[in-house]
């Protein structure tokens, strides 16, 4: 797992006025689960979408399994599988209706396809709905054929866009258990999330993107080790946190306190406390000692008319690691 | 080759697993033919669908050699189970009558009409053209249909015996067997021969009217040979219109990025798509044609000929589809366009209500349909004309597709990456 199958330098995307993508550098492996984790609109689809020949870079470079891009277009798409954040099925048709449609594109035929067909359809818990019309099928079923079409053809390198959006707990499960398996069967897997428990359950390596840059890499325990010792208290609130916390920060005349960047104030001084966050229901602070500062932020949330249901405490994770970073959480 | 054809199968098949879609656009046509088959009285005996003799009223102002010769066409004996003509002398009153509903058509021969085929004495040059003219009623399409090919049969073989004449003159005077002073006396003897006799006479050896199909033979023109391919074409705008659907709807959906994800190009993929939507519409203009003639015995006439008008027809209708499509924001509005330039095309094409020559900017008009070419086409087959008959309005459909395939493709140039990028 030290041989790069992906190489991006520099890449570059805008759209008019907007740069969507500022300047992204990494690589993938061969034979590892590369996670780019980030918030929606961080700029992770477009990454992908430039990396799978659909947008041209405005700038900068890749390699992928040996072909260029820009360049060599149909040698890239040959050596990729997609995965797109939309169920991107004909739902008229059955589900190996679909599955022959893009394998012939990718230029099976027969038996061959027929047989990978059967395969792939094992592979993902379908084979008894293979021949259902897809518009029956629940949501999560949907992503998991919408996984198979990805890997008809074998992929040295699969693209996973956000493919757990939107499904129950269950469906979610079966995908990444089936991500996994496609690594120990040797797949490289460029896999894009913003949830901080997927990066972290799938991942070799992960690539933290904010607002078009990646922000940091490295393995889980590397980058953990941006934030030190710290561990998360995480409250859970009755009412939606950013709201509350606005209200709040309001009613203790500390119009000041509410910084543009999402960041919460209102813990600030306290002991151990290094900073704040709102994430729905949710305020995530990162302390020095969890022990040390959990009395004094739950007696300030509960001084504040903050309704705090439960408390978590974790130990240092992506999570803070992003909130370190950039002072916001993953789903701000 | 085969990615263009996977994707044009795929889409023909996702059209047709659609079965709210299916009976729109097969079972539509028939229950519409049907049902203005029955209103128009198709179905009024038990016998086979027939239409009975056509009132015609003839207003002949002119007197002419030529008149009558064409009047005796359509008083002669050939033609008196198919017409029943009675002749009037004011044209108002011919017109009123139509307007009533008391004829299918009139026939009016203007003054000067006879004399507009004879060359000039003095000059020995032709005389400006008279036009005879047929009113038709709306309400009786098929019938003023018949009544006009008829006189435009005459007309045409009226023409080819001047030319003749003409060419006669030429020789005679290139010979030097006639001095020019004396061409334009000879002129007139000549038509005067081609005319003179009776108007019987000349009638049948010089302006015979072919009317075997309709009555010679004993076969019958039935009604629905009309209104079949007028709703299988006006629903043949809706199939494209579906299929021209997809072009934005696949984009919203994400499976046009999936292909191009694929080792597929830009060009196979839109070649798919267009091949996908012409296919759905010959499919279905196709389907209905045998439908038609498995249920209702109808002879759409030269297999040759309707395979050559079903394909010019849906190509040129996939050009119309290609077009909206090329213009409309979002899937929306190419339903909401394919829908309005549908029923459009079929009423400017007469689909629902013929308009004949009651409407001469609409008949104008409906040039710009395929509606219209085509059912130039299927109503001449279906009235036993031969191959010929098929030529203009193919030329017409396939000259209409490639000027539409063009003006779409400039319009998709323009917003191709908006189109084909994620």
């Amino acid at each position: 797992m030290t041989t790069p199958i992906l190489i991006a330098k520099d890449l570059r995307k805008t759209f008019g006025d907007l740069e969507a993508v500022k300047g992204i550098s990494f690589s993938v492996l061969r034979g590892e689960i590369f996670s780019l984790l980030g918030p929606n609109g961080a700029g992770k689809t477009t990454t992908i979408n430039m990396l799978s020949c659909l947008l041209p870079p405005t700038a900068g470079t890749a390699e992928i399994a040996g072909h260029a891009i820009p360049g060599d277009t149909l040698g890239v798409r040959r050596a990729i599988g997609v995965v797109p954040q939309e169920i991107a099925l004909y739902d008229a048709l059955s589900a190996r209706q679909n599955l022959e449609f893009w394998g012939r594109l990718y230029d099976m035929r027969g038996q061959a396809l027929t047989q990978r067909i059967d395969e792939v359809l094992e592979q993902v818990g379908l084979a008894d709905r293979a021949k259902d019309k897809v518009k029956t099928f629940s949501g999560g079923m949907k992503r998991r054929i919408n996984i198979a079409a990805g890997l008809l053809h074998k992929p040295q390198l699969l693209f996973m866009d956000e493919p757990t959006v939107g499904i129950d707990p269950q469906s979610r499960r079966r995908i990444l258990d089936m991500v996994k398996e496609l690594r120990d069967g040797g797949m490289t897997v460029l896999y894009t999330t913003h949830y901080m428990e997927e990066a972290e359950e799938l991942s070799d390596r992960v690539g933290i993107i904010d607002q078009g840059r990646l922000i940091a890499l490295g393995t889980q325990a590397e980058l953990t080790r941006v934030v030190g010792e710290q561990e998360t208290l995480r409250l859970y609130l009755a009412e939606e946190a950013g709201a509350a916390a606005a209200q709040a920060t309001v009613a203790a005349g500390d119009g000041a306190a509410l910084p543009a960047d999402g960041g919460l104030t209102l813990f600030n001084g306290l002991p151990g406390v290094l900073r704040a966050s709102a994430i729905d229901h949710q305020i995530v602070v990162n302390v020095a000692d969890a022990g040390e500062a959990l009395p004094a932020v739950v007696g300030r949330a509960n001084a504040l008319g903050l309704h705090v249901r439960s408390v978590d405490i974790e130990e240092p994770n992506l999570e803070a690691v992003f909130l370190q970073l950039t002072g916001r959480g993953l789903r701000d | 080759m085969n990615k263009i054809l996977t994707i044009m199968w795929k889409d023909v098949r996702v059209l047709f697993q659609d079965w709210a879609a299916v009976a729109l656009i097969i079972a539509g046509p028939l229950v519409l033919a049907l049902g203005l088959g029955l209103v128009t009285g198709a179905f009024s005996n038990s016998d086979a669908p027939t239409i009975g003799r056509i009132p015609v009223v003839l207003v002949d102002e002119d007197g002419g050699q030529l008149a009558a010769a064409l009047v005796d066409v359509l008083t002669s004996d050939d033609l008196s189970d198919l017409l029943a003509v009675e002749t009037l002398s004011d044209a108002d009153a011919a017109r009123a009558r139509v307007a009533a509903g008391d004829a299918s058509a009139a026939v009016l021969i203007p003054t000067g009409f006879s004399d507009s085929f004879t060359p000039d004495m003095a000059t020995g040059e032709m005389p400006a053209s008279v036009t005879v003219t047929v009113v038709g009623d709306p309400g009786a399409p098929v019938g003023a249909a018949v009544v006009r090919s008829i006189v435009e049969e005459f007309a045409a073989r009226a023409d080819t015996a001047v030319a003749g004449v003409r060419v006669g003159l030429t020789q005679l005077a290139g010979s030097g067997a006639v001095s020019p002073v004396e061409l334009p006396a000879v002129g007139q003897s000549m038509a005067a021969a081609v005319f003179a006799d009776s108007a019987a006479a000349s009638a049948a050896s010089v302006i015979r009217v072919e009317t075997r199909n309709v009555t010679a033979t004993g076969e019958s023109f039935n009604i629905l040979a009309y209104f079949a391919p007028a709703m299988a074409l006006l629903f043949l705008m809706y199939a494209v219109t579906l299929g021209a659907r997809t072009l934005l709807s696949e984009r919203r959906e994400g499976t046009l990025a999936r292909m191009l994800a694929a080792p597929v190009s830009s060009a196979q993929v839109l070649g798919g798509k267009v091949g996908g939507i012409f296919l759905g519409g010959f499919i279905q203009l196709a389907a209905l044609i045998l439908l038609t003639t498995l249920l209702w015995q109808l002879n759409w006439g030269n297999p040759l000929s309707v395979l050559l008008l079903v394909v010019a027809a849906a190509l040129a209708a996939t050009g119309w589809g290609l077009l909206i499509a090329s213009l409309a924001a979002n899937a929306g509005q190419i339903t909401s366009l394919g829908m309005a330039l549908t029923l459009l095309f079929g009423i400017l094409s007469g689909s629902f209500v013929p308009l004949n020559d009651a409407w001469p900017v609409l008949d104008w008009l409906s040039r710009i349909t395929p509606n219209r070419w085509a059912m130039d086409g299927f109503v001449a087959l279906a009235a036993g004309e031969g191959g010929a008959a098929v030529l203009v309005p193919v030329a017409a459909l396939l000259v209409m597709a490639a000027v539409l395939f063009a003006a779409a493709a400039l319009f998709f140039r323009r917003r191709q990456g908006a189109l084909l990028t994620a």
